[in-house]
């Protein structure tokens, strides 16, 4: 009988090198443990696209389980199969989601590849903890809670030229993270952007729920995020697009 | 591709699968070509799978490179009592080879910045996954519709079984659609 942690500590390279080694005989060869793995692996990337997983395994995902073509098709399938199935709020493919993983996910060849190089991870974590624009194409932005639960003051939020994705991170009031939300963007009176389930996630005594808009429908000008639960409108954030 | 035995650009013979060779690792697999062939493709998925895991950037050409050495192996007469286990080894060794490879081009690929958002793959459509969806059976279509929208505990319980065997369950008929999208992709 094969224990669940150990087959995701193997995807997500968390095993020493030659128990990973020894691991991945044994599936090869076992039909069964080999059902496991990849059951698993689909329930990671199930998780992921439905945005269950904590940050560190998200990005675990990202750096080792999206490497190839063949392996991100596994992930844009794990998020055609959510979109497709009744409980989805929306029929729309989160190819969002999928696209930023995918890019995160290059960036992470280049990451792998200088895993054993110390400059270079120092190079990479100070780049993490310094800026929010990833070379990914992804730019992150924070907004504030609402304390008051109504509009807030502006934000500048200003795209950097190449940003693809902005993932709008929103901060919660504690004890909004026990709820699933809907998300819409707008601009002008138009809603721009829809996103739903939004899951929130926390970051040390941090809740955030995250928004990933593809930086194409954003123009330049005022915006805000309207965010819903159970249909009812709880808070807003305003942001100002700056390019 | 280069053919069977030439030369590539850095002068090593490079041994490319003909139809001998095909047909010597098929023999190798199964007596029954029908089966042979089958399990032609479960190795070649499991093949991509471990190469994948491994990050291996182009995992299907890699378990194709694995399997000519493989019949390559059978062809020249080399006894192989443990098919699975002797194609792990060429993996491996594959691997090692494409480690060193990489590492010798680390400094370009360093260099490397990602191509964008135009190269995340827009498959499968809703509209062929529907299809897939459509295309199960009743009650296999409902258990894996209930299996992502309920607890699935309780849903272990009403069915009689573990969640452990419910996730099998359903990660069979997941499987199922996976190919089957990937097959209407490669029809289409």
């Amino acid at each position: 009988m094969v224990n669940r942690d150990e087959v995701i500590a193997y995807l997500l390279h968390e095993m020493p090198e030659a128990e990973r080694a020894a691991f991945a005989e044994r599936w090869f060869t076992e039909p069964d443990l080999y059902e496991s793995v990849q059951a698993a692996e689909s329930g990671l990337l199930d998780d992921y696209v439905r945005n269950k997983l904590p940050r560190r395994q998200r990005r675990q995902i990202e750096q080792f389980l999206l490497a190839s073509d063949a392996q991100r098709r596994k992930l844009a399938f794990a998020a055609a199969l959510y979109a497709a199935l009744p409980q989805a709020r929306r029929r729309r493919v989160p190819w969002a989601a999928v696209a930023a993983a995918a890019l995160v996910a290059v960036s992470a060849v280049s990451l792998w590849l200088g895993i054993r190089n110390q400059r270079l991870r120092q190079e990479v974590a100070r780049l993490e903890s310094t800026t929010a624009f990833k070379s990914g194409g992804v730019f992150t932005a924070e907004l504030p809670a609402d304390t008051m639960r109504g509009a807030s003051a502006p934000n500048p939020v200003r795209l950097p030229a190449g940003a693809r994705i902005l993932r709008l991170e929103l901060e919660l009031r504690p004890g909004d993270q026990q709820h699933v939300y809907a998300a819409k963007v707008s601009a002008g009176g138009h809603v721009v952007w829809s996103e739903a389930p939004v899951v929130p996630e926390s970051r040390g005594s941090v809740i955030l729920a995250p928004l990933w808009i593809p930086t194409s429908v954003l123009e330049a000008g005022d915006h805000t995020v309207e965010i819903d639960a159970s249909g009812k409108p709880v808070a807003f954030y305003n942001f100002t697009i700056v390019r | 591709m280069p053919q069977s035995g030439q030369e590539t650009s850095v002068g090593r013979k490079v041994w490319q699968l003909d139809r001998e060779g095909l047909d010597a690792l098929l023999g190798a697999l199964a007596t029954d070509r029908e089966t042979a062939g089958r399990k032609y493709e479960e190795l070649r998925r499991r093949l991509i799978n471990l190469l994948a895991w491994e990050q291996c950037q182009a995992p299907e050409d890699l378990a194709d490179e694995v399997l000519n050495r493989l019949a390559r192996r059978v062809m020249e007469g080399t006894s192989i009592p443990q098919l699975d286990r002797f194609a792990f080894g060429v993996a491996r060794l594959l691997m090692q080879e494409e480690g060193r490879k990489q590492k010798n081009r680390k400094a370009l690929l360093r260099e490397l910045r990602p191509v964008g958002a135009d190269s995340s793959p827009d498959w499968p459509s809703l509209d062929a996954m529907d299809l897939c969806l459509a295309a199960l059976a009743p009650d296999r279509r409902k258990l894996i519709e209930r299996y992502y929208a309920e607890d699935r505990a309780a849903l272990a319980r009403e069915l009689g079984i573990t969640v452990n065997a419910l996730r099998n369950r359903a990660m069979r008929i997941r499987d199922e659609l996976f190919s089957r999208a990937g097959r209407e992709r490669d029809d289409s």
